[in-house]
């Protein structure tokens, strides 16, 4: 073997393609454009546990292997080349010694051996897996000492193909393994098979090719929409049947009436849809069906009665359901709420982006439900954390109430003796301040009440705060006197008088300095204190008032603070919605007690941050410094309308007599285009004076309730808030629920303790008639040992855009190895940057941001570098926005040292701006846009778009001012626009315009360099329905526009020019072109929807005349490919001298052009490509490696659908999560 | 309001649909296959016609109105029958008689038959779509079972020379349909009407000059003349069955993609 061979059987090359979905085929162009399949994003559409912590996957025809406990993917293999993976059907569990798994390489007497049958379609793939279990069977029940010991055990999975069957005659419905008997541990020698027509077949899977043995066919003949086996020998097994015709059958295999047909012993009749998915309970005696009727139904098959239960929880159609013991866990389309049905929902999970959740699995033990949706997102829920984590009755809070009186005041008669007002302390402690001015400490442990202090001071009235590490209790009085006291008693407590009347609130800081404390207290006087508490000497502590801080001149209060120690600040968030940042200099001197306290001003003040909802709390994190800013902080506030709002905080070094007098912004008046209510992103809201410089990154809103508090716990943000009556903790990362507890509302008292990330150990307390109602959990460490999240989700719904943005990121930063970043946008209405890293068994899409913003469909994506790198967006509704992209590498790291295949590029989307609706109709969408910069050295970007209404209008965006000038418009197809693209030929026609010659070449991408304007004639291309391409010549229309606007005048619109060439390429709509230079002349390639590709090779020129437009001529005739594919053509792309189709028959085509003799196409190479209905492709060659990409789109059959409105109850139009209900049965 | 990533794709065909309402149709479809006709000339000649999966009936409103021109015409050739067959009811149609059957069933051919005085069909149309998963391989297959069903029954009903039409999702598995059509027809094209969304996966598949194989014998029993990839119709590659496309309708007409001002009219 010669070292070239050896080197493609390391890399098999020439194997199938390697691409990833919902869209993403990603494939390595060598110099032959050998292309490989490495991700692929798309709908999970089957799973089933291995072991407890083995989870298998099925995705498009990949099967993987997860090791539940940390997401690691343990093995990959294709088993059905053509076809998904329908569902996973595992033999009985034995531990078969007399196979030696060869392939696992270690631990050979610890390795098993299970067989697995998996179909899809027509086809069907025996699997063996092979895996050494490590210390895995006892997932939940591991001591941390166990976990350890798993790194010297490391679990193995190997996937070995036995056999492929098929095609079938008919699609399966199911399969099942038979056994000679139920107990015999003799292996399954045959599969029962059922298919779409309601007939079931046994084959006997002992010889290579597989022998029928048993045919019956079910005497109802119709289509099946679904089928499950129940019975794992042929003599006692049924099937269940879910037809066409709403019915649910069940009827016995080895039956048959005098017609040779098998009579149907069930006739399950009521649901009003078809079925999508059968389940019986583990002995037989229930079969739970699920329908496009949106219901659940529960079916006693023993009972003669053929009574049900009806389960109303979706209010979307549902597409499966499993039972475990008493539970039953649903999944669906989506789901808005809950409605009230006989049997009661327990949980929801929401967990995946968009609409379809299409598989579920349980785990051998019960306690581990995995979820697969069509975001490609696979997740884990704890079955048994429903109980944990949703806290419903009394009965799992600890209702406190105060002893007797005279247990702690024996001298007191007074029987009005309640609590007033209360602490969390500790995880096991609160403290308490009585009606009667009693300080009281109960520790949970024991269950007893400490009396700490007392004072008539306190009578009536107390707000309490403790400090975070629970050493003591600082409370305010009604007569302005604040109380600190050692929650052990280890020193006196101290009393001073602070304010003329009752203290408002009260806030503790700690400092880095162990033992020293700030401590804010607010009174209703015009200015606030900050106090310096120092108790490293535990029996004398001090404490010196350190700052004034001069209250904001509007009415505001204050109810949540946050300090930044480092940086000198305090930030405070109020009621009426402000942002208050003070600069508190020199706090964390250790000056001696005489030196004054120093009088603040408010520094700045963002008013209406939540629209006019409190802001609830604040928090700053420290905000790396890069090259294009100074260090600073991050500013999350979460505020009662909902949402949490991200803001960067810049120039904090300066010092405050930079600051400028006037830094009151009012956070409306930063807005660049109308905000609605509910979530906005990335706006860039720039609030400066001289020094303070606020910009706001993102807003979200988590919930319908109120936000009411933020934590981060290793860098996943959770938002604490009240719903409804209900408190919860949201993982905003990863999208779901941790905690909830029906407490009632907000509106009491609350106080929340926690510090990991799984809530194993966290302490919530409320009031609730005159008790503290206090859930004190304490979970053991092992119970939630797996990974929430095993494979990370991408869009939920059909992606329309993408774009690799390498040319974007290059030119912030000099990487020395660019990382593939990838803008994808889509029906879910969401921007998403993500990163392409590879990995060992499959690279996958890691998502870096995503930005909520547009309100519906996102059609394009385009990008244009001047004296920033700007990114505009596009889709229905006649949105178009502009962003300015901020990468760089993540801290702590350089661009040179930077390495894409681990480290994550820190990328941000800040929007700039948003084009004015110029069209007359409201339902305008954009269908496509094209940009270019024009002038980078003063920012003028020009841009093309594709209207729906049969308009090209071209723009100038002007990166200073921020704004969108229209200037021409024309209309010439008559038909919708489908496409657009620029084109910009060197002209010597234009010496009036070479002034733009003065553009800066440095500022501009030498990989763009086509962008680089000035001077050029600037041709747009279109194409529409009408199946036509036209060419517009905009030279003179746009650089007369740009000539005036730099002297200040904005000329009026005008029309562009007629297209100077057109031809019809297509029999109907040009659903993609794509235009290259070559040599000179140019390659107009499009791909339509009459299944045609046309390549037309064109010399587009102007003569030497001033102002007259460009020409073009035909080199040769249009090389057309009437049948490239058996579908639409929706992506096409020229590389080098090849031209990459992909189309809805789910090929990807490579054509090789040949232009010795006018032109000819060739098919070169194709690929079956795994992303159904494929809707955008984008190419980039990097390294020599072409990565391609490719998106799914949905059926929009513009079919009749089925009538639910008797079941459609709440439906509220499409959510952006769904949910799982699981219900009790 | 929540966010809502509707494409006003709809709001954009309402053109048809309005256009529609005015001109009695019962559902903008029947625009569908007045184009088709326009480029196949589907109906000359034509006095028995078969409309599967018929509600709520505006493909039975063309051939009904289509079929009474030709025979107004012609008055001295045979008056025109048309049979509507749906598993449903639906309201009656003047010159159309109405089948309430399963098209998988031969009782339901033999009735057909029947209405024509034993003579057999001269066209069997079929816009049937079953309710859409969004699982698209599992939804093709259930298009391409429908239009299977539809085409069994034609095999009992159609006369050999007759024309075929249904409704075909072109997805992923679309050559496999093309070679079992190709079977019973040597003219087999798939063409997509104007006033079909071009945003839309659906389009037909016009079938001619029915030609079944020597010696075939309709039966409902044995349905699937199944067909895999083999060497002339690969999965991947040159060798696939492709069939040609032709896109239909007035290129002045309507675009259904296109938005329009409100006040604007080209029909």
């Amino acid at each position: 073997m010669n070292k070239k061979q050896s080197r493609s059987s390391h890399k098999p090359l020439n194997s199938v393609p390697k691409i990833s979905k919902l869209g993403f085929n990603c494939v390595k162009l060598a110099f032959t454009m050998k292309l490989e399949k490495d991700v692929f994003a798309g709908l999970v559409t089957s799973m089933a546990y291995l072991t407890d912590s083995i989870l298998l996957v099925g995705q498009g025809p990949w099967l993987k292997a997860f090791d539940v406990r940390n997401g690691e993917l343990l093995a990959k293999s294709l088993v059905l080349p053509a076809n998904r993976i329908h569902r996973l059907v595992l033999g009985k569990n034995k531990s078969d010694t007399f196979v030696k798994p060869r392939d696992v390489n270690e631990e050979e007497n610890n390795a098993q051996r299970r067989r697995i049958l998996a179909y899809g379609a027509k086809t069907l793939a025996v699997l063996t897996i092979a895996y050494s279990a490590g210390s895995s069977s006892q997932l939940a029940d591991q001591s941390s000492q166990h976990a350890d010991n798993d790194d010297n055990q490391k679990t193995e999975v190997v996937i070995r193909q036995v056999q492929q069957y098929g095609p079938f005659t008919d699609w399966i419905q199911d399969v099942q393994w038979l056994y000679e008997d139920d107990e015999s541990g003799v292996e399954a020698t045959k599969i029962a098979m059922a298919f779409a027509h309601n007939f079931v077949e046994v084959y006997d899977i002992t010889s290579e090719r597989p022998a029928r043995v048993f045919r019956v066919q079910c005497e109802e003949q119709c289509i099946l929409y679904s089928a499950r086996f129940f019975g794992n020998t042929l003599s006692t097994l049924y099937l269940g049947s879910g037809t066409v015709f709403n019915e649910v059958h069940v009827w016995k295999v080895s039956d048959k009436n005098e017609d040779g047909f098998a009579p149907v012993q069930h006739r399950l009749v009521g649901h009003d849809g078809v079925i999508f998915g059968i389940r019986f309970s583990d002995d037989g005696s229930l079969l739970v069906s699920v329908s496009d009727d949106r219901t659940i139904r529960v079916w006693g098959l023993k009972d003669q009665k053929r009574k049900y239960h009806v389960i109303f929880g979706h209010t979307a159609r549902i597409w499966d359901c499993v039972m475990v013991d008493q539970y039953l866990v649903s999944v669906s389309e989506e789901e808005d709420e809950q409605s009230d049905s006989a049997m009661d929902c327990l949980a929801c999970w929401e967990g995946h982006a968009g609409k379809n959740v299409w598989s579920c699995a349980v785990s051998p033990n019960k306690r581990l439900v995995a979820t697969g949706g069509q975001d490609s997102g696979v997740r884990l829920w704890s079955l048994k954390a429903i109980q944990e984590n949703h806290i419903e009755s009394e009965s799992d809070l600890t209702a406190i109430d105060l002893p007797e009186l005279e247990s702690y005041a024996p001298q007191s008669e007074d029987a009005n003796e309640f609590m007033r007002n209360f602490v969390i302390v500790d995880y096991d402690v609160i403290a308490t301040f009585t009606n009667q001015g009693f300080l009281l400490r109960y520790d949970n442990d024991d269950q007893k009440w400490t009396a700490l202090y007392q004072d008539d001071d306190f009578q009536n009235y107390a707000v309490m705060e403790a400090c975070q590490s629970g050493q003591f209790v600082v409370s305010g009085g009604l007569q302005g006197h604040l109380s600190i006291c050692h929650a052990y008693s280890a020193f006196t407590p101290i009393k001073l008088k602070v304010h003329n009347s009752k203290v408002l609130s009260v806030f503790i800081f700690e400092s880095k300095d162990k033992g020293v404390f700030y401590i804010v207290s607010i009174g209703m006087e015009d200015e606030f204190y900050l106090f310096r508490f120092d108790m490293r000497n535990i029996d004398e502590p001090k404490i010196r008032l350190v700052h004034r801080l001069q209250r904001s001149e509007i009415k505001t209060t204050i109810i949540c603070a946050t300090i930044s120690e480092d940086d000198s600040l305090l930030l405070c968030g109020s009621r009426e919605s402000a942002l208050l940042i003070y600069r508190i200099p020199g706090i964390h001197k250790d000056v001696s007690t005489e030196d004054q306290p120093t009088l603040s001003t408010l520094a700045l003040q963002l008013r209406r941050t939540h629209g006019r909802q409190a802001v609830s709390s604040v928090l700053v994190r420290p905000l790396p410094e890069t090259s294009s800013h100074s260090p600073g902080l991050i500013v999350l506030t979460t505020g009662r309308d909902g949402c949490f709002i991200e803001y960067r905080l810049l120039n904090i070094a300066s010092s405050a007599a930079e600051d400028g007098p006037n830094m009151d912004i009012d956070a409306d008046k930063m807005d660049l285009v109308d905000d609605d209510d509910d979530s906005d992103e990335g706006q860039e809201k720039k609030a400066h004076g001289k020094s303070l410089l606020i910009e706001k990154v993102y807003k979200n809103r988590v919930t319908k309730g109120w936000a009411e508090g933020a934590m981060y716990m290793d860098g996943e943000l959770y938002i604490l808030g009240f719903f409804r009556k209900r408190f919860f903790v949201f993982n905003v990362a990863k999208g779901f629920e941790m905690l909830s507890v029906a407490c009632g509302g907000a509106h009491r008292a609350w106080h929340f303790l926690n510090d990991d990330r799984k809530l194993a150990k966290c302490t919530f307390a409320f009031f609730r008639r005159n008790k503290v109602n206090t859930l004190f959990r304490k979970c053991l460490p092992s119970t939630e040992t797996f990974e929430a999240s095993v494979q990370s989700n991408f869009h939920g719904k059909d992606v329309r855009a993408i774009t690799f943005l390498g040319a974007a990121i290059g030119c912030q930063e000099k990487f020395k190895n660019m990382p593939m970043i990838v803008a994808t946008g889509g029906e879910d209405t969401l921007l998403r940057l993500s990163q392409y890293v590879p990995g060992k068994l499959e690279g996958s899409l890691i998502s870096l941001r995503t930005v909520r913003k547009h309100s519906s469909v996102i059609k394009s994506i385009v990008y244009s570098i001047g004296k920033e790198t700007l990114l505009f967006t596009s889709g229905a509704s006649e949105e178009l926005r502009c962003w300015k992209l901020d990468s760089h590498p993540p801290q702590g790291t350089s661009a040179s040292d930077f390495d894409p295949s681990k480290d994550l590029l820190d990328i941000s989307c800040l929007e700039l701006a948003a084009s004015p609706m110029v069209s007359d109709i409201k339902e305008t969408r954009i269908m496509d846009t094209s940009v270019f910069c024009i002038d980078a050295h003063r920012g003028y970007h020009i841009l093309a778009a594709a209207y729906s209404d049969s308009t090209t209008r071209l723009w100038l965006f002007d990166e200073v001012t921020k704004k969108f000038y229209l200037i021409a418009d024309g209309v010439w197809h008559m038909k919708c626009l489908l496409q657009i693209q620029h084109l910009l030929v060197e002209g010597t026609s234009f010496p009036q315009y070479n002034i733009f010659y003065s553009v800066e070449k440095t500022n501009t991408t030498n990989l763009n360099s086509k962008d680089n304007a000035g001077g050029h004639g600037i041709i747009i291309i279109t194409s529409a329905t009408d199946g036509k391409l036209a060419f517009w010549d905009a030279t003179s229309v746009v650089n007369n526009f740009i000539e005036s606007y730099k002297a200040n005048a904005i000329l009026e619109l005008v029309k562009l020019p007629e297209p100077f060439y057109s031809y019809q390429a297509h029999l109907s709509g040009v659903n993609a072109i794509d235009i290259k230079q070559q040599e000179g002349d140019f390659w107009l390639a499009s791909g339509g929807e009459d299944n045609a590709l046309a390549l037309n090779w064109i010399d587009i020129h102007y003569d030497n005349r001033e102002n007259v437009p460009a020409s073009a001529t035909a080199k040769a005739d249009i090389a057309k490919i009437a049948g490239a594919h058996a579908s639409s053509i929706t992506g096409v792309h020229i590389v080098n001298r090849s031209v990459l189709t992909v189309s809805t028959d789910q090929r990807l085509n490579v054509w090789d052009v040949d232009t010795t003799q006018d032109v000819h196409l060739s098919l070169g190479d194709a690929h079956y490509i795994d992303v159904p209905d494929p809707s955008a492709m984008d190419v980039s060659v990097h390294k020599y490696v072409l990565t391609f990409l490719t998106m799914c789109h949905n059926f929009h059959s513009g079919t009749k659908r089925s009538k639910f409105s008797s079941q459609q109850r709440h439906y509220r139009g499409w959510s952006h999560r769904y949910w799982i209900p699981i219900v009790k049965i | 309001m929540g966010k809502s990533s509707k494409d006003k794709r709809d709001v954009a065909s309402i053109n048809y649909y309005r256009l529609a309402k005015e001109q009695g149709w019962r559902a903008r479809s029947a625009f569908k296959l007045m184009q088709l006709d326009e480029e196949f000339n589907l109906f000359e000649g034509i006095h028995r016609a078969v409309d599967l999966c018929a509600a709520p009936g505006s493909w039975s409103q063309v051939l009904s109105k289509r079929l009474s021109e030709n025979h107004a015409s012609n008055p001295q050739e045979e008056p025109p029958k048309i049979v509507a067959v749906d598993l449903q009811a639906m309201a009656p149609l003047p010159g159309v008689i109405q089948l309430q059957g399963d098209i998988t069933k031969v009782s339901t051919a033999e009735q057909i038959i029947s209405y024509f005085e034993g003579k057999l069909s001269d066209i069997v149309v079929c816009d049937g779509a079953p309710d859409v998963t969004g699982l698209h391989d599992m939804d093709e297959y259930i298009q391409a079972q429908l239009l299977l069903a539809a085409l069994n029954i034609t095999t009992h009903v159609l006369r050999p020379g007759g024309t075929f039409i249904a409704k075909i999702f072109r997805g992923k598995d679309i050559t496999l349909l093309y070679s079992q059509l190709k079977v019973f027809f040597p003219v087999v094209t798939c063409s997509k009407p104007r006033s079909s969304r071009n945003s839309s996966i659906e389009s037909f598949i016009v079938c001619q000059n029915y030609s079944p194989p020597e010696g075939y014998v309709p039966t409902m029993a044995n349905p699937l003349l199944d067909f895999h990839y083999s060497g002339d119709n690969q999965l991947t590659g040159p060798n696939r069955t492709i069939v040609p496309f032709i896109a239909c309708g007035d290129l002045s007409g309507y675009d259904s993609d296109m938005t329009y001002a409100l006040e604007v009219s080209i029909i």
